[in-house]
């Protein structure tokens, strides 16, 4: 017995001794920022490193502020995008111009770059190109009619589509779609033209053809470790080993991979960096827990994320609904205010909370929570507000004291909407909770992100259905919960 | 404590329009006083004014030893019974929790409070078994019996009536009318039992008030009461 205390003892101070600082390493929830980001961490690992995986972070700001703030010490970046979305054009794409801006700037650094870079392009299938005569972007210029299904991304970059536009004289009225679905949009011929990565497997695959930017308007989008200050040397020796290895062929090559053979993002990151020599072979390449195993997993994630953030909403917004009820001066104010914050757009919201909360699950749950207050609030209000008047001053008449009225008389009058709100909530929180995977915080997202990604409907549903579920479920027990509080007679007709 | 509630020169308005005017009168103990008028007369105003829930723009009110102390209303409206129209009970809670409800807010134990209740309910014909059913289920002239038990239930020396019958039909109030006898007999206390109806005024009453456009016009016994009827009919 004492020996085996002994030998776990030794076993906690060991670990304790060899174990390196945690580096945490983030990844842009696209095919090639998985793969480049599993690259990263993988080198660290092998470097002695523990590596805490923030992937699936939504977008560039994401995980800009996630860097800036300490959330995440490394993630893989192209410098076309620091330039042109992050300094917003302050300074030239030159390499070492840029370097020195970011070092002085924001205490930032970029590691040389990793051989490729990926830069914006537009394509569309190699017959329609051929029977148009569409060679470059300039051609574009005389087929108006074509339909373009541009990436959020891109319609709102500083280098998107309005600055190309803007550059080759188009006119062309683009809607906006998910990338991972763009290029079935193609195949299906619901769209002509999309905006791709220069590097995009499917490229090859799907015989497209890349239009040729004979204006060089796109910038050089050079891959390359974007990091903190003080990461420790052997660290940075690790990350080094990646400096021109990658050409843009071979990237294509692991995307493809991804996406068509469905290989692992790690499996993918392993095979390329053993192959080069840059790791040792021996490194574990952790096996994952099978897909129910994953599934169970991020329930559980985003049960937990869903019933943290509705208590709190609960709790905030029940009693401030009280208050709101007794002084009518403040309820517009109050009402308005988280009004406005039910329509900020979620992902907005989420990339708004980093600055303050970082990433992971704290601010997936402030979102969250801010999100669940407006249905609680309003319901808790207008329950208070609409008990019958008659009743109102009878409780009055009686004696009550304010406390008492509520107690004993407006607040289980006003309890049928007040269950409603926290209905409406929590199925809102079960499905915006989805989005909490953009900034790290795991859950069901995970898997909608990650298929989005990978156009892999397959692991989509994996997260959708038992999201949907999950709704189903907090739909019945607050069905469940309703009749057992509530009398009968005052219980609502609700669909 | 012969007149445990007396108005002298009360005066109410809303802005331009005057709701009572001048109004002096003392209200006996052990009586029912009838406060008559039709709708909008000021006669519910005036009941209000008796438990501090509308305070006089002029003049003063004396509720039992003294002035109203309208810093303290709560202490006041417990030593006071209130029905209103359509019986005011609590839809979400049993008859037997509405009956005993101001014992509830007054902190009365609950043993005793299930005695009174039940006691009450005797008094009023209801079967005890009503008491753990919600008031929905009955009919309206036993809910208007649960409400009669309501007010009556700290057997408080003030009873305010608002219209509580108004709403029932003829056979129906004249049962309960019977009830409120034997209530009012059982424990007589100063009942303000407000209502447009003169003919019930004539069966409960000891005595009336009659407020017409805001101003006290009439009041005195049952046989002032007799000798108003002709006017008061024809200002209905």
């Amino acid at each position: 017995m004492t020996r085996t205390i002994l030998s776990g003892l030794l076993c906690i101070v060991s670990l304790a001794i060899t174990a390196q600082p945690v580096l945490k390493v983030g990844a842009k929830h696209f095919n090639e920022g998985y793969i480049l980001g599993e690259m990263v961490a993988l080198l660290l690992e092998d470097g002695g490193y523990t590596v805490e995986r923030k992937f699936s972070l939504g977008g560039t700001a994401v995980c800009f502020e996630a860097l800036r703030h300490g959330a995440i010490d490394v993630y893989p970046e192209y410098t076309g995008t620091i330039t042109a979305e992050i300094l917003q054009g302050a300074v030239s794409a030159e390499y070492d111009a840029l370097q020195a801006h970011l070092a002085r700037q924001y205490k930032l650094q970029i590691s040389r770059p990793y051989g490729f870079s990926n830069t914006y392009a537009l394509v569309m299938l190699k017959d329609l190109a051929h029977t148009y005569g569409i060679r470059t972007l300039s051609d574009l210029r005389n087929h108006g009619a074509l339909r373009m299904g541009l990436s959020y991304e891109f319609l709102k970059r500083q280098d998107g589509w309005h600055a190309l536009a803007a550059a080759y004289d188009l006119n062309q009225q683009p809607v906006g779609l998910e990338h991972g679905l763009a290029y079935q949009a193609l195949q299906e011929t619901s769209i002509d033209i999309t905006d791709a990565y220069s590097t995009d497997g499917e490229i090859d695959r799907y015989d497209l053809v890349l239009l040729e930017d004979d204006r060089s308007f796109f910038p050089q989008y050079e891959a390359v470790s974007f990091y903190r200050e003080g990461l420790p040397n052997d660290a940075l020796a690790q990350l080094d080993k990646l400096t021109g290895v990658l050409t843009a062929e071979a990237m294509q090559a692991l995307n493809a991979k991804a996406i068509f053979d469905k290989t692992g993002y790690q499996q993918i990151a392993y095979t390329f960096l053993v192959e080069k020599g840059l790791i040792a072979s021996k490194s574990r390449v952790t096996a994952g827990g099978g897909m129910w195993n994953d599934i169970l997993r991020h329930t559980g994630e985003h049960i937990l994320l869903t019933l943290i953030a509705l208590a709190a909403s609960v709790a905030v917004a029940v009693p401030l609904g009280v208050v709101v009820y007794r002084f009518a001066t403040l309820s517009r104010t109050i009402l308005y205010i988280t009004g406005i914050l039910q329509t900020v757009p979620s992902i907005a919201l989420l990339a708004l909370i980093i600055p303050v909360f970082g990433i992971g699950a704290l601010p997936a749950v402030v979102a969250l929570f801010l999100y669940a207050l407006l249905p609680v609030l309003r319901n808790t209000v207008s329950g208070l507000t609409t008990v019958d008047p008659a009743l109102k001053k009878v409780a009055l008449g009686m004696g009550m004291s304010r406390w008492q009225q509520l107690r004993l008389v407006e607040f289980p009058l006003a309890l049928p909407a007040l269950l409603t709100g926290i209905r409406t909530a929590a199925v809102i929180t079960v499905g915006t909770a989805t989005l909490a995977a953009f900034i790290g915080a795991g859950g069901l997202g995970e898997f909608i992100v990650t298929g989005l990604a990978l156009n892999d409907s397959s692991l989509i549903l994996q997260g959708a259905i038992p999201a949907a579920l999950l709704a189903v479920v907090m739909e019945l027990l607050f069905e469940w919960l309703e009749r057992r509080v509530i009398p009968a007679h005052l219980r609502r007709r609700t669909l | 404590m012969p007149f445990p509630v007396r108005f002298d020169h009360v005066s109410f308005d809303y802005g331009q329009k005057p709701v009572l005017t001048d109004i002096t009168c003392s209200l006996a103990a052990h009586s029912v006083v009838a406060v008559l008028g039709r709708s909008g007369s000021g006669k519910s105003t005036l009941l209000e004014l008796i438990n501090g829930m509308v305070m006089p723009k002029a003049g003063t009110v004396y509720v039992f030893d003294g002035a109203l102390d309208y810093g303290n209303v709560t202490a006041l409206r417990r030593k006071i019974g209130y029905g209103v129209q359509n019986t005011g009970l609590f839809p979400h809670l049993t008859v037997g929790e509405n009956i005993g409800l101001p014992g509830t807010i007054s902190g009365m134990p609950s043993p005793e409070r299930r005695r009174r209740v039940a006691e009450l309910m005797e008094l009023v014909q209801l079967d005890g078994s009503y008491a753990d059913k919600y008031p929905h289920a009955l009919s309206g002239g036993e809910q208007q019996r649960v409400s009669l038990c309501r007010a009556m239930f700290s057997n408080p020396p003030i009873l305010l009536m608002d219209e509580p019958f108004s709403s029932l039909d003829y056979s129906t109030k004249r049962h309960i009318y019977t009830h409120f006898q034997t209530l009012q007999k059982a424990s007589p206390r100063t009942v303000v039992l407000v209502t447009h109806d003169w003919e019930e005024a004539m069966l409960l009453a000891d005595a009336f008030l009659w407020i017409d456009d805001a101003h006290l016009r009439a009041s005195g016994d049952r046989a002032a009461l007799d000798s108003i009827k002709d006017a008061y009919l024809q200002r209905i």
